[in-house]
């Protein structure tokens, strides 16, 4: 059981069937029929919201939906080709029919065919071409009115359909099955229930009014370009003008009730369509004339004006499964849409085991993860146990007086997930995080530690004066073989900040005495070494004075010898080297 | 194309499909982030990874900060409760100084360089007597040894005995040294 929606689109009208059930046993569950407006400044956008207005009311199946176009956009040709299988024969069709469709480029038409016979030698074809233009037209109309429809056809492939259904076309007579259009009129010549020929007559139910097409012209655009000035008629003009088309349709009836080359007698034309007086009710050339009803009791139908709706309940009807004609006017516009279609189902599946298979994926990475977080667990108790330790039970870790930040962190970092307390901060992060949390913590406390102690450098300490005596009583000492025996009877060193220019430096007095016959020449030799050293920027030398006579060893001193001292002159060695 | 046709449109295949698809963009985006947190954490729990240096840092920086707040105990130069005095008078009984109880007048404090406060302390014995000179250097070496952040800048030695030039007296010294503490002046742009 399904449902599916057959919409005929003809340049003025349209209509719209839509059936419930099967190929066998359905039912006309909604339908209507319609005019598309005329006039106004883009009456393709009045026709689209018309359809559309009809689909939303219809509730149509929008993935079940054809439709059918006017019969007079198509050419008909007759083709023989050696036996084929229909595949083969959709692959060349184009070529093979090439030439007979000297009024189109076959790149711009759309080529469909129908089997008309079959033998062990050859297949005789019925080929329908339909501007791709024109085809794409109609199509666009119903895009845009909202449905997509899975197939087009033509008119007369879907009468035929409505027809076979119906069990109008039996095996031992032959019938003309008719349907009349806005501006062509579709003949389709059943023989033996079989498709025998099929044409257009380019005069259809309105070919009376001014501006319709005339007979053998090309149809004209829907609801595009510019429409000619049609002449205002009279009503006895137009019903004159009616009574003609009447009349041109009955004389090529006549013509294809008498050119028709059947096995059995044709034994009636069955009409569809729009409803022309005259027609149903009489004969032509002796065949009577019958409204073609395809619609069986309790079928839904309307009571009355049924006669529009064949076409579209015979799309309808093909979508079902039903009928013998299988056209396909978008069989190269959908060949990969229907392959996706197809598709569908396999990539729902590939789609679930992919979903499935992602699943067990996570659910695999998660318990890998788990079991590696489980093994990061022992560094924290293990860091847990370096630094605090257990203090309570008297055990006490390496980290000295820990500051309650650091101890409640690491304590707790150390608990199993469930044992953490309420806002802890370990709650939530990851064991590796609270690792790296724990060294960013003792980070951060050394360098403050390391900042109050003074060890970071960002503040330079005065100069020593402690270095400087030091360096100055090392370099006396590093020359006692030259100096002989010195004597220092009073020192000071004084640290002189660096004012208006002047670097800091260490001012170093000492008061000394040189013994020996050479004292004086020491003394100067001092003088020279400390002025060459690179820490001494200068050398206050105050005039020596020999020692008194009563003095028990010769020599010389001097008071107040001044050094000035800038040690950051000296060349230390880094640490470590 | 509406949404009301869209979802008019949709069967079971490819609400699969659409749910499906969904599904698995954010199931394999999930699985990623997974798979990438265990990678790293496997990488970092390799021997010599990032857990065991982590580790290995945490208990030196353990260690270290035991040492610097030891020494920061032991200065009393900073926070609160600064007591250098202590620091300075437990120098001076030393095994290697044993310079005897030392006066140690009220710090001075003076703005050198802009940003920077310099802390002065003035120490000298309490006697009269004067020391050996080993012991006074000793001293002088150990208060800027034990703290980076003390620096002798004046020092006065005079010998015991009065002496006149050419005499060599008993090496015993009278001292007088003044220790400077320089610390950053909080929120102070820093000296160049």
């Amino acid at each position: 059981m399904g449902r599916a929606c057959g919409i005929r689109v003809g340049p003025r009208r349209y209509e719209v069937v839509v059936l419930d059930g099967s190929p066998k046993k359905h039912r006309i569950v909604a339908f209507k029929s319609g005019e598309f407006p005329q006039g106004g400044d883009d009456p393709m956008a009045g026709a689209v919201d018309e359809l559309a207005a009809a689909i939303d009311e219809l509730k149509i199946p929008l993935d079940a939906t054809a439709i059918a176009i006017d019969t007079g956009l198509a050419a008909f040709r007759t083709l023989k080709l050696p036996a084929l299988d229909d595949a083969k024969i959709a692959e060349i069709i184009k070529f093979e029919v090439e030439s007979q469709l000297p009024q189109w480029n076959i790149d711009d038409v759309v080529v469909d065919f129908t089997t008309l016979e079959r033998s062990d030698n050859e297949t005789n074809l019925l080929v329908t071409a339909v501007p791709k233009s024109s085809l794409k037209r109609e199509l666009d109309l119903c895009t845009r009115a909202g449905v997509e429809p899975l197939e087009a056809e033509l008119e007369a492939t879907a009468m035929v359909n409505a027809a076979i259904a119906a069990e109008l076309c039996h095996v031992d007579e032959a019938q003309v099955l008719v349907h009349i259009g806005e501006a062509s009129t579709a003949v389709v010549v059943m023989d033996g229930g079989k498709v025998r020929s099929m044409r257009a007559i380019h005069i259809g139910a309105l070919a009376h009014e001014p501006g319709a097409p005339e007979e053998g012209a090309p149809a004209a655009p829907n609801g595009e370009g510019e429409k000619p000035l049609a002449p205002v008629l009279s009503p006895e003009d137009l019903q004159r003008r009616l009574e003609q088309a009447v009349s041109r349709i009955r004389r090529e009836l006549g013509r294809t009730l008498s050119g028709a080359r059947t096995t059995n007698p044709i034994k009636a034309v069955y009409v569809c369509g729009w409803e022309l007086p005259n027609l149903i009710g009489t004969e032509i050339l002796d065949t009577p004339v019958y409204e073609l009803d395809a619609f069986v009791e309790d079928s839904g139908k309307p009571i009355e004006g049924a006669a529009p709706l064949v076409v579209a309940y015979g799309v309808a009807l093909g979508l079902l499964g039903g009928g013998e004609l299988r056209a396909a006017l978008r069989r190269e516009e959908l060949r990969y849409t229907g392959a996706f279609e197809r598709l569908e189902l396999p990539i729902a599946v590939l789609i679930m085991l992919l979903v499935m298979g992602l699943s067990v994926f996570n659910i695999f990475e998660h318990r890998r993860l788990e079991a590696a977080d489980g093994n990061l667990y022992l560094w924290l108790a293990s860091n847990k146990n370096y630094l605090i330790n257990d203090p309570k039970q008297g055990k006490r870790g390496y980290l000295e007086k820990p500051w309650p930040e650091i101890q409640k962190y690491v304590t707790e970092a150390a608990l199993e997930d469930g044992e953490k307390p309420e806002g802890s901060l370990t709650r939530g992060v990851s064991k590796l995080d609270q690792l790296l949390e724990v060294e960013r913590q003792l980070k951060v406390r050394e360098a403050k530690l390391n900042q109050e102690l003074g060890n970071t450098g960002e503040v330079t300490q005065p100069q020593s004066a402690l270095e400087a005596l030091t360096m100055i009583v090392c370099t006396i000492d590093g020359m006692r073989d030259r100096l002989g025996k010195v004597s220092v009877r009073k020192a000071s060193a004084d640290y002189r900040p660096g004012r208006g220019g002047r670097a800091e430096e260490v001012e170093v007095k000492l008061d000394l005495t040189f013994f020996g016959e050479n004292a004086t020449v020491a003394y100067e030799a001092l003088n020279t070494e400390l002025r060459n050293q690179p820490w001494v920027t200068s050398v206050e030398s105050r005039s020596n004075t020999e020692l008194k006579a009563e003095s028990p060893r010769p020599g010389v001193f001097a008071d107040d010898y001044t050094i000035h001292v800038d040690l950051s002159k000296i060349e230390r060695k880094k640490e470590g080297s | 194309m509406s949404a009301t046709s869209w979802l008019a449109s949709m069967n079971l295949a490819r609400w699969i499909m659409v749910l499906g698809g969904l599904g698995s963009v954010a199931l394999a985006a999930n699985g990623w982030r997974l798979m990438n947190e265990r990678e790293r954490l496997e990488a970092a729990l390799r021997p010599d990874g990032l857990v065991e240096r982590t580790s290995s840092n945490i208990q030196n920086l353990g260690k270290l900060c035991s040492k610097l707040q030891a020494d920061a105990d032991r200065e009393g130069l900073s926070g609160a409760q600064a007591e250098p005095s202590v620091y300075f008078r437990d120098l001076a009984k030393d095994d290697k100084v044993r310079l005897g109880q030392v006066d140690i007048k009220t710090p001075t404090s003076q703005e050198v360089y802009p940003g920077t406060r310099d802390l002065t302390y003035q120490l000298q014995p309490q006697t009269d007597r004067g020391a050996a000179r080993d012991k006074i250097f000793n001293y002088m070496y150990l208060l800027e040894q034990r703290s980076r952040r003390v620096k002798v800048t004046q020092i006065r030695l005079t010998p015991e005995q009065r002496l006149e030039p050419g005499d060599t007296g008993n090496d015993m010294w009278k001292w007088e040294i003044e220790l400077t503490s320089r610390t950053k002046v909080d929120g102070a742009p820093q000296r160049p």
